[in-house]
């Protein structure tokens, strides 16, 4: 079947990676799962890349970038949310979370690819901080508030990422995603964890 | 795999002056856009079922998989100055670690901007 002869989109999440700030090297697909590690790559099942617990301070999963791919043929898809369940039950210590960019006014999703930062850091030790202010995402590193925890992002209260009319193929913005750990977090892979998005389509 | 979700429900636009533009013409099939509505003149909209005829007509027209279902039909009436809400809310569901990607169930969603809207389940269900 065509893509063109669909009436309904077809939309994937994808995963960016590499690349350069403004042109990610490759959308992946992500069909089976994704995974946080501190090497930026598209490896869901590359557990190569732990996040380590540090002595004191924060270790960092390097950021992530989430779009999602619109294909097929549509007339309209618009306000694009993300949410968790309300609990993310990972181990992250005290002050830790898994946190996702933020702006203060506006779609919290970075616009793609125009905005893309390549994630950078210290390969299997750290990611840097997407607050960072020399070495962080430079779509949300100056703003106010430049972080938000996952957890806060509920079904009922989602995060807008995207309320852009799109009327034809491409990307939406993306969610940037990213662990901190702090030094009491439990070592050891965590358990599953479901990310939603949610969109309207006419 | 389809790599889309079935529709099963089609909108129909009614309009002051008797005429009508239905999201798929139920001769041939063929779609219409729901950019092609005029909502100066947009008096009533609504969700309704597939028939298995339309469906038929819809796959051969435009190669396109819908469900029929008996489903009951929602539609809204509108007055001057009132704006049309409706679309199709679909949510991703993406596993972190392992599992995968699901696609949750298509909410269908019909009402009048300020008002209370009606949330459709693909079963013509109203949810929350």
């Amino acid at each position: 079947m065509e893509e063109t002869e669909k009436m309904v989109a077809t939309v994937n999440v994808q995963q960016a990676v590499g690349g350069s700030d403004g042109s990610p090297g490759t959308y992946n697909n992500v069909t089976a799962s994704t995974r946080l590690q501190t090497k930026d790559q598209f490896a869901p099942a590359d557990t190569g890349y732990p996040i380590p617990i540090p002595v004191s301070g924060f270790k960092y999963s390097y950021w992530i970038h989430v779009c999602l791919d619109l294909a097929g043929t549509f007339t309209q898809i618009n306000n694009v949310r993300f949410y968790s369940d309300g609990a993310v039950g990972w181990s992250f210590g005290t002050g830790g979370e898994l946190r996702r960019g933020n702006r203060d006014s506006g779609d919290h999703g970075c616009p793609m690819p125009t905005e893309y930062d390549l994630a950078t850091g210290t390969e299997a030790d750290t990611g840097d901080s997407i607050e960072d202010g020399a070495d962080g995402h430079g779509y949300y590193n100056g703003q106010t508030t430049p972080t938000a925890n996952v957890a806060d992002d509920t079904e009922g209260s989602p995060a807008t990422i995207d309320s852009t009319d799109h009327t034809s193929t491409g990307k939406t913005k993306a969610v940037v995603l990213q662990c901190k750990v702090a030094n009491d977090a439990v070592q050891g892979e965590q358990a599953d964890e479901t990310l939603s998005f949610k969109y309207d389509e006419i | 795999m389809l790599g889309y979700c079935p529709l099963v429900y089609f909108w129909i636009a009614e309009y002051t002056d008797g005429s009508a533009l239905p999201q798929f013409d139920p001769e041939t099939g063929k779609e219409n856009r729901f950019s092609e509505i005029d909502h100066q003149k947009l008096h009533r909209f609504g969700w309704y079922p597939f028939s298995p005829k339309l469906a038929q007509q819809i796959l051969k027209a435009e190669k396109t998989v819908v469900t029929p279902t008996t489903n009951p039909s929602y539609a809204v009436t509108l007055e001057k100055g009132d704006r049309l809400v409706a679309h199709r809310t679909n949510s991703i569901k993406l596993c972190v670690r392992s599992g995968g990607v699901e696609y949750a169930e298509t909410v269908y969603v019909l009402g009048i901007k300020g008002k209370p809207l009606k949330y459709l389940n693909e079963n013509g269900e109203e949810v929350t």
